[in-house]
């Protein structure tokens, strides 16, 4: 189930006068590392690039709760920080987050809701709710490969 | 008594300005300068509005570009095509001298342009640099900032903020200007703000929380929360609306207020993508809840 309400309550995106921007795809993409200093001003990055990738509205914010939520686990449970990629793939933006920690594969995300007492597994099973494709990953590093998750949102409008 | 900036009557993050908008704003070191104006910047290109960055004059624009992409893609393309303008104050009055009436006059003309050209908004960012830059009187800004320039905005076509180095204006000059403008914006990305909702009933505890909640302002959250927690009002108010931003542990810890308050009833007000985390995570299932939003 992704988010269903399209647009913006502010109007999302109006087209300037002279077209969308023909900037090359490497205009589009965002790649950094981050760590736990860095969330909330990862965040107004990542909003200008969904919104220059096409994203608007509660799809823009859907990706970027779920981009939150998997920077917040890499901070937390694998070392402090990690790497984060935005880009366009096809009809959908999606957010790559990489760390060096333990690891984990998708058994640890819930078929149902957790109860609201349960402290584990709501980040990931609400990434799954928020978004249109969540796949975990591992690493290439040595002992400790590390995590490779990737969330993914469709536009609407894809033709750009 | 030193400058707050956070003692404003109504304080906003940048994605919440709007047309017609005119906005103080405060730095104090160049992150929470550039983090303010790359926002701002990058949320009116991507909205389609055109643009006007005042930078500080004595910043070549090959900086001022490298700063403002640190916040987003790059701009080379809006500068390019016009939608992005990159100006010096004194261009609104040269070649004659400085005047608050030319200045405007200047501004105006831009705004105008800007719609003759095909754009439905238009927004500056004015880093107020420029004052000690051209020897402006101070005084004369801060009666254009409060009461000189009110008719830019009537429209709703044209939003600005105006940028204060905290540590080149006195205290008393940034609580005029502070005054002087309807808005202020948080002074940075990551910030939480928790305000007493006035318009709560007698039997209501009510709080408002502004900015943003994630693992960087949890402590904060987590403590207005148990503010909403200790209090022994029969009913509860969490004004989220001017939230912009809610991680799911934030959203998770306030259903479970919620479930935790037997006898009394808790309402959250909220709009967009938090009513949907809420509902997804389960508000439906507490019967003293009522989520008020879209």
């Amino acid at each position: 189930m992704g988010p269903t309400t399209e647009g913006s309550p502010d109007g999302g995106p109006e087209r300037p006068p002279g077209g969308p921007a023909p900037d090359g795809p490497a205009d589009h993409s965002l790649e950094t590392r981050f760590t736990s200093a860095d969330l909330p001003s990862l965040r107004v990055l990542m909003g200008a690039y969904a919104a220059r990738l096409g994203l608007a509205g509660r799809r823009r914010d859907a990706l970027l709760l779920s981009a939150n939520e998997l920077a917040d686990n890499a901070i937390r449970h694998a070392g402090g920080g990690g790497r984060l990629a935005l880009y366009r793939s096809g009809p959908l933006v999606c957010c790559r987050v990489s760390d060096s920690g333990p690891g984990f594969d998708a058994s640890v995300i819930p078929e149902c809701a957790p109860g609201l007492g349960s402290a584990t597994g709501w980040g990931l099973w609400t990434v799954r709710q928020l978004t249109d494709g969540l796949e975990i990953g591992r690493g290439d590093g040595g002992r400790a490969r590390g995590a490779v998750v990737t969330c993914c949102v469709r536009l609407t409008h894809p033709a750009r | 008594m030193p400058f707050q900036a956070e003692e404003h009557a109504r304080i906003v993050s940048v994605e919440r300005l709007r047309p017609g908008d005119h906005a103080f704003a405060s730095y104090v070191d160049e992150e929470s300068r550039w983090a303010t104006i790359g926002a701002y910047t990058h949320a009116g290109i991507s909205r389609g509005e055109r643009v006007l960055l005042f930078a500080d004059p004595a910043l070549p624009e090959t900086t001022v570009l490298e700063r403002l992409e640190a916040y987003g893609p790059p701009v080379g393309f809006s500068v390019r095509r016009g939608q992005l303008k990159l100006l010096t104050m004194d261009r609104m009055w040269l070649p004659r001298p400085l005047s608050v009436e030319r200045q405007m006059a200047g501004l105006r003309r831009e705004v105008e342009e800007a719609l003759d050209d095909g754009y439905a908004t238009v927004r500056s960012a004015i880093d107020m640099a420029w004052v000690a830059s051209f020897g402006a009187d101070i005084e004369q800004v801060l009666w254009r900032e409060s009461e000189g320039c009110h008719y830019l905005f009537r429209d709703g076509h044209y939003t600005e903020i105006c940028t204060y180095d905290e540590t080149r204006f006195s205290d008393d000059e940034l609580d005029r200007a502070s005054a002087g403008h309807p808005t202020a914006l948080l002074q940075r990305p990551g910030t939480l703000l928790a305000a007493p909702l006035t318009e709560a009933a007698d039997d209501t505890y009510g709080l408002r929380l502004i900015g943003e909640a994630d693992l960087s302002t949890r402590e904060r959250f987590d403590a207005a929360l148990r503010r909403v927690a200790a209090s022994d009002a029969p009913r509860a108010v969490l004004d989220l609306t001017e939230l912009t931003f809610l991680d799911i542990y934030c959203a998770r810890a306030v259903l479970r207020l919620a479930a935790a308050a037997d006898g009394r009833r808790v309402v959250i007000r909220c709009g967009g993508i938090h009513t949907h985390t809420f509902l997804l995570l389960g508000a439906l299932d507490i019967p003293q809840l009522t989520v008020e939003g879209e």
